[in-house]
């Protein structure tokens, strides 16, 4: 069991002598970047060492120039930057051509233009974010890491995590596994006697890519955050911020189908409770072995995201509701989820779903990069700077190999 | 609009979620809430054994108010008759049982479309004595027609109520009545009945007691408005509740023009398309109008609508 990240005395008494070098790889300029350079700062930390994705693709940089003994790398989001999008589906191109998923050519990729909330080809970019992180290890064959890269990578492939936590005995959604099409669907939803089922990316962030869907065999209801539009004889999938409402089933159908071409799978949908005229799940990022910073994440449809403008809740509000021992309960399933699971990163977010009764929960998903909630305090720290302060030898792993 | 939370509160009481174990400590002023939770249908648990632990404590004869939530599917809810039957056949035992909430059902769990419902007729046979009725999901829902001496309060909450619904009350003797309150839907989720449908409601006769008509949720709520302001009605009511619904300047313009309309002590109006202006006017009439929760029409390929609150 690690320390209270918060205690800093602790902390302070394993800290190198000289101040902690932090190199991040990121997306220069942008949102999480400034605002994990602003946390140094408030943390007295000198900056951050900033290496693009799209530099660190193409190879343009040796970062074992930038480092010495004590640097801690920082992989953070590659965010919804396109020119990043394209370097990271450049990379994957290879390793997504050797499957049968949706996938494009370098060349085709050089040719995509930027459409707002196109889903472009996630398989691809999962493999392209893979590459990155063997580039990193490749060229830095000795350093601290802040997240280690195989629970990254895990963490990003949904239907995987999802086995991790099961064997580790985390309280999960039922999984039917991975889906082909519709009517694969349909056939499992008969076999297992499920009439609700979310039906998710393998590679997707946020709510991209989601499907929530019903059926008493005769009547369907899907609703989703993804549009289909025609392009000549192709379809293209959107992420929108209206939620769609789809009720024919070959409607249904068509959608599903296309989605599966990206990998998919799906799970049991899982009623959750509501609080202040709304459902809600909560985003609880776990620092150093510790559940801190809670989000209450609202919304008036399955999908409860921030992405999607949900809007946040009152934590008091359903704290008094779930009780201290389920609150004490719930916060211990999140942090056995970092120390069973993800023993070598210092921090992720967790979503967690809370059943109606606020009796029960379930981890939902777990976000290697869910730890960007601005203005979130705990203990008078944002996200940012509690894993900076959490940062020390003992919490933190050298480099290992990325499977 | 979707329903979000399980009730708080029924006809005046708390409620409070009953797992086994728990002692009923309130039993006259706790309204307790049977539902087996998703996750506890998962692991097996069915609205028998759930009942009958709860019967089996001494104390249940003293409950007053039982709210009933999802009965224990994972797959499509079945309907609610082995609900209507349990309770009917233990009326024996829920010797004081005066308010009754069956399908606390969120739409997290069941949307209100989904709900499957049934003929609530062995309720009233069996608890001679219930006051207080409220239902939600309209799907198979029937009442008889009824005939009980001691009903004051009758909720059905749907988004599309069939006409058998609304003529199974119509044609119900229900002597005590005082508050009724239906939420009549969308005619895309099964709303079929007319105005004319209402009249004996409206006609003032046949509930001579009503104190609060609710006519919710509807896409006849200006049609509604028309013939409620005309209504010999309005003498004896205080509550008019058209919330939820449609309601426009055409249906406030013929409230406003009801000679009986400010006898009301509360008209509820909340979730309409109204103007600024035909509120003001409302908000002139000197009684206490609830006019929150303004909505725009929906705009899509030139067409105009108005929706409902809770529909699918």
């Amino acid at each position: 069991m690690m320390g209270n990240p918060l205690d800093t005395s602790r902390s302070r008494s394993n800290l190198p002598v000289a101040p902690v070098p932090i190199l991040l790889i990121g997306v220069p300029g942008s949102r999480r970047t400034e605002l994990f350079q602003a946390a140094l700062i408030r943390a007295r930390k000198p900056a951050a060492t900033v290496v693009s994705f799209i530099d660190l693709l193409r190879e343009r940089t040796n970062i074992a120039d930038l480092i010495s003994t004590e640097t801690v790398v920082r992989v953070d989001s590659p965010g919804k930057d396109f020119e990043t999008e394209r370097a990271l589906l450049h990379a994957g191109s290879k390793a997504a051509y050797e499957e049968h998923f949706a996938s494009v050519t370098s060349v085709e990729v050089d040719r995509l233009e930027f459409e707002r909330g196109r889903i472009l080809y996630p398989r691809q970019w999962y493999f392209g974010l893979c590459k990155a992180l063997k580039i990193i290890e490749s060229q830095l064959p000795d350093c601290y890491l802040m997240n280690n890269f195989q629970d990254i990578a895990l963490m990003f492939d949904k239907p995987r995590c999802q086995a991790v936590l099961t064997t580790n005995g985390i309280p999960v959604a039922r999984n039917l596994g991975e889906i082909k099409s519709f009517d694969d669907l349909r056939q499992r939803m008969i076999e297992t006697g499920y009439a609700r089922v979310f039906i998710k990316l393998a590679h997707g962030s946020s709510a991209s890519g989601m499907i929530a869907y019903q059926t008493n065999g005769t009547k369907h209801r899907a609703t989703t955050t993804v549009e289909v539009e025609k392009s000549g004889d192709k379809l293209r999938l959107y992420n929108s911020r209206r939620i769609r409402l789809y009720q024919s089933e070959s409607e249904i159908g068509q959608l599903v189908d296309e989605l599966c071409r990206h990998r998919v799978y799906v799970e049991q949908w899982l009623p959750k409770a509501g609080i202040d005229g709304r459902t809600f799940d909560l985003r609880i990022v776990v620092i150093a072995g510790r559940a801190a910073h809670t989000v209450v994440r609202l919304g008036r449809h399955p999908m409860t995201n921030l992405n999607l403008l949900g809007g946040r809740g009152n934590l008091e509000h359903v704290s008094d509701r779930i009780g201290s021992c389920g609150w004490a309960n719930m916060q211990r399933t999140c942090e056995q989820v970092m120390t069973s699971c993800f023993p070598n990163s210092l921090y992720a977010g967790i979503d967690l779903r809370i059943s109606p009764d606020f009796q029960h929960h379930q981890v939902l998903e777990v976000n290697a990069f869910g730890d960007l909630l601005p203005n979130v305090m705990c203990n008078g720290r944002d996200t940012y700077e509690s894993e900076i302060v959490a940062i020390s030898p003992e919490s933190l792993q050298k480099m290992c190999g990325l499977s | 609009m979707s329903l979000y939370e399980h009730t708080a509160e029924l006809f005046g009481k708390p409620v409070k979620e009953w797992k086994p174990g728990m002692p009923l400590d309130d039993p006259s002023g706790t309204a307790y809430r049977l539902g087996i939770d998703y996750d506890e249908a998962e692991s097996g648990v069915t609205w028998d054994a759930r009942f009958g632990e709860f019967l089996s404590l001494p104390a249940s004869s003293s409950v007053t108010s039982i709210v009933v939530g999802a009965w224990g599917d994972t797959g499509p809810l079945s309907n609610s008759s082995a609900v209507v039957n349990s309770l009917s056949q233990m009326s024996g035992k829920l010797l004081s049982l005066r308010a009754l909430f069956i399908g606390d059902i969120i739409g997290e769990e069941y949307e209100i479309s989904w709900i499957e419902q049934s003929d609530m007729a062995p309720i009233f046979v069996a608890y001679p004595e219930l006051e207080h009725f409220r239902v939600r999901g309209a799907n198979g829902l029937r009442f008889g027609p009824l005939n009980h001496n001691r009903l004051r309060s009758l909720i059905v909450e749907s988004g599309g109520l069939d006409v058998s619904v609304v003529r199974d009350i119509t044609s119900s003797s229900l002597p005590e009545l005082e508050h009724l309150e239906l939420w009549l839907g969308d005619d895309g989720y099964g709303a079929n009945a007319e105005v004319v449908d209402l009249a004996p409601i409206l006609s003032g006769k046949h509930f001579p007691k009503l104190r609060y008509l609710g006519l919710r949720d509807s896409v006849l709520s200006d049609a509604i408005a028309a013939a409620a302001a005309h209504s010999p009605l309005l003498e004896g009511l205080r509550v008019l509740d058209l919330s939820l619904g449609t309601l426009s300047d055409d249906g406030v313009a013929a409230l406003l023009a009801s000679p009986g309309i400010k006898n009301l002590e509360f008209l509820d109006l909340h979730h309409h398309y109204c103007s600024p202006e035909m509120i003001s006017k409302l908000m002139a009439l000197g009684i206490k109008v609830d006019t929150s929760d303004e909505q725009e029409p929906d705009e899509d390929d030139g067409e105009s609508t108005r929706y409902v609150a809770v529909a699918e």
